[in-house]
């Protein structure tokens, strides 16, 4: 276990830096320079001495790598520089939307599990059965509808059976978890969507392989009954492959929050996000991604280390 | 005597066969019938597919209006108003008109970006398996690296650097698709390098080249057609949450995500507007995961459960 364990934390530090790298050269793509993009925006007219002091500014007259790392550096201490919209620190503006939006992913995983499990497993259980069927058929469905029309579906129908529009003032869950639940239930629920697709899939298949398993047959003959034998025996191992695709699970929520806080005028990282590329807000755009990655990497390694404390069978791998 | 006729007869038979075994067009066909008759689902799957890709290639014989001509009949009409089919949006635009020109574009970039995209991602999975050593190492990091991206966020920050356009909509998707598909096919890669024919070939002599072309590419083949069908569901959907977001395709342009994203915006005037860009893109996304199932049962049963 420590060998792994040591093993895939130093696989971390390389993939870190390589997506700071990445961050990095896909905002050099910008045609022209930053300067010249956010100065030629519209119909603006500029000077030259604007440009070269825009230059300055942002550090844009030094060598790239130099560049990248001043920028990491500050970085690393929490500094992602000034926002070129907002013209304050891009953290000020993001320390107050990153707990929304984890708050919001974190709604859809509990949601997505929740309701997903028990039916994988129920549907594993009793195959060919109607709830089997209505389980595919749903999960079928739900891998193929993308989130961004489950959600306008959603407020269709709030809009046209209840009147319902999404409310435009946000409040936090410690002043007001109420109101606070109200507004993060619907695109909680859109969000989760997919997920609950997969996770039900997911689950079912991982259960129709456990119930053929030596252990399930020995936990029935000797006289287990069978609530401990699918809870305690199955639905343990059922679990892993959901906490192995967590990863990829945490991935698209992240990603889907772009869309969900779009349409539900939610005020996250997502919707800030999209504000920020109309904007021309690259330092904003850059500190994001970067952020989103690193939450996204972590994630994948907390799971693997999680996947090799509990199945030993990994560390031979 | 009996015995030993009946034995020329079978053979006869067999030879028959073997001679009748179709060739060309009529290979094709019977393989079709095959999978139709072994998989009807991912079959009728295909056959909406085909029918999409029509669509867009004869959208201006098949649309009754321009998708951009505005007011050809009253503003927010539903389904059969005023002698449209499927009703009008905020300019008085027939909707049916511009579904169909919206194929165009989904279309296009769909197939373009997953060719290229998966392409790209099998040359390069089968070169770092082949050369292996620090490169492989390297390459396998970026890969960590880059799927450590939702992929959207990535293709977001891509657009939001080169800026709104079809063909960067299909950079922005190909990056997004290569790592996935590199992994893929490196693992197979690194089998099949493993196997006797290839030790075989190298042998007797055979360069990187002839082994990489010979003998890694055709047997990674259907894997390959598999990835394309089940990445371009995907690849669709992307764009369609790019240009309804308003970053993908300029919004001149009529895109069933740009439709829905118009649809939103009115929402409390006319749900149609939403309805039908929404079941064209899930119709459209459902038979392409179907056919890619399907294929991918038939092809290539190991990569079930990815």
């Amino acid at each position: 276990m420590q060998q792994y364990a040591l093993k895939r934390i130093a696989l971390f530090f390389p993939t870190i830096l390589l997506v700071t790298v990445i961050v990095f050269v896909v905002m050099r793509l910008i045609p022209g320079d930053i300067c010249l993009a956010i100065l030629s925006d519209g119909e603006a007219s500029f000077t030259q001495e604007e440009l070269v002091n825009c230059r300055i500014e942002l550090d844009l007259d030094k060598p790239l790598a130099i560049q990248y790392f001043d920028w990491i550096g500050n970085a690393v201490q929490g500094d992602f520089g000034d926002s070129l919209w907002f013209k304050a620190p891009v953290m000020e503006e993001l320390g107050e939307r990153i707990p929304v939006t984890v708050e919001l992913t974190i709604v859809a995983m509990l949601i997505a599990v929740v309701f997903a499990v028990p039916l994988g497993i129920i549907s594993a259980l009793k195959p060919e059965s109607w709830i089997d069927y209505a389980a595919r058929i749903f999960t079928l469905a739900g891998i193929s509808m993308p989130v961004f029309l489950v959600a306008i579906l959603i407020i269709l129908f709030l809009v046209h059976v209840f009147d319902w529009l999404p409310p435009l003032g946000y409040k936090p869950l410690w002043e007001d978890p109420g109101a606070n639940l109200q507004q993060l239930i619907f695109p909680a629920l859109a969000l989760a969507f997919y997920e609950m697709a997969f996770v039900a899939r997911v689950t079912r298949s991982a259960m129709m392989e456990i119930i053929r398993e030596d252990y399930m047959r020995t936990a029935r003959s000797k006289g287990l009954s069978e609530s401990v034998v699918v809870f305690r025996h199955g639905l343990k191992n059922a679990l892993l492959p959901v906490l192995t695709t967590s990863g990829w699970i945490f991935a698209r929520l992240f990603g889907g929050t772009v869309i969900i806080e779009t349409i539900f005028l939610v005020p996250g990282m997502g919707r800030i996000l999209i504000e920020a590329i109309f904007q021309r807000d690259y330092t904003m755009i850059q500190a994001e991604i970067v952020i989103i990655a690193m939450f996204i990497v972590t994630i994948n390694l907390v799971v693997d280390l999680l996947y090799g404390l509990l199945d030993p069978r990994i560390r031979y791998a | 005597m009996q015995v030993f006729r009946s034995e020329t007869a079978g053979t006869v038979d067999l030879a028959e066969k073997i001679r009748i075994k179709p060739t060309g067009l009529a290979a094709v066909l019977f393989g079709l019938k095959d999978f139709a008759r072994r998989k009807p689902v991912a079959f009728a799957g295909g056959v909406v597919l085909t029918a999409a890709i029509l669509v867009a290639i004869f959208a201006p014989q098949i649309a009754p209006h321009e998708a951009t001509d505005i007011g050809v009949a009253g503003k927010f009409l539903g389904p059969g108003g005023e002698g449209t089919l499927l009703g009008t949006d905020q300019l008085g635009r027939d909707i049916f008109s511009r579904l169909i020109f919206g194929a165009r574009v989904s279309m296009y970039v769909g197939v373009v970006s997953v060719m290229i995209g998966i392409t790209f991602g099998t040359l390069v999975g089968v070169a770092s398996a082949y050369v292996g050593g620090w490169t492989d190492i390297i390459l396998q990091r970026l890969i960590d690296a880059l799927m450590g991206f939702p992929p959207i966020i990535l293709a977001l920050g891509l657009m939001a650097a080169l800026g709104a356009s079809v063909n960067n909509v299909v950079i922005a998707l190909v990056v997004i698709l290569v790592p996935g598909a590199t992994r893929v096919i490196r693992s197979q890669a690194l089998s099949i390098k493993e196997l006797d024919y290839t030790l075989a070939a190298r042998s007797i002599g055979a360069g990187p080249v002839r082994i990489i072309f010979k003998h890694m590419l055709p047997n990674v083949a259907a894997t390959y057609i598999v990835l394309v069908t089940l990445t371009l569901g995907f690849a669709i959907v992307v764009e369609a949450a790019l240009s309804f977001l308003g970053v993908g395709i300029p919004p001149d342009v009529a895109t069933w995500g740009s439709m829905l994203e118009l649809g939103r915006e009115h929402i409390d005037k006319q749900g149609w507007m939403v309805v039908f860009p929404g079941i064209v893109i899930a119709l459209v996304v459902f038979s392409v995961n179907f056919l890619g199932d399907g294929l991918r049962d038939v092809m290539d049963p190991k990569l079930r459960g990815r």
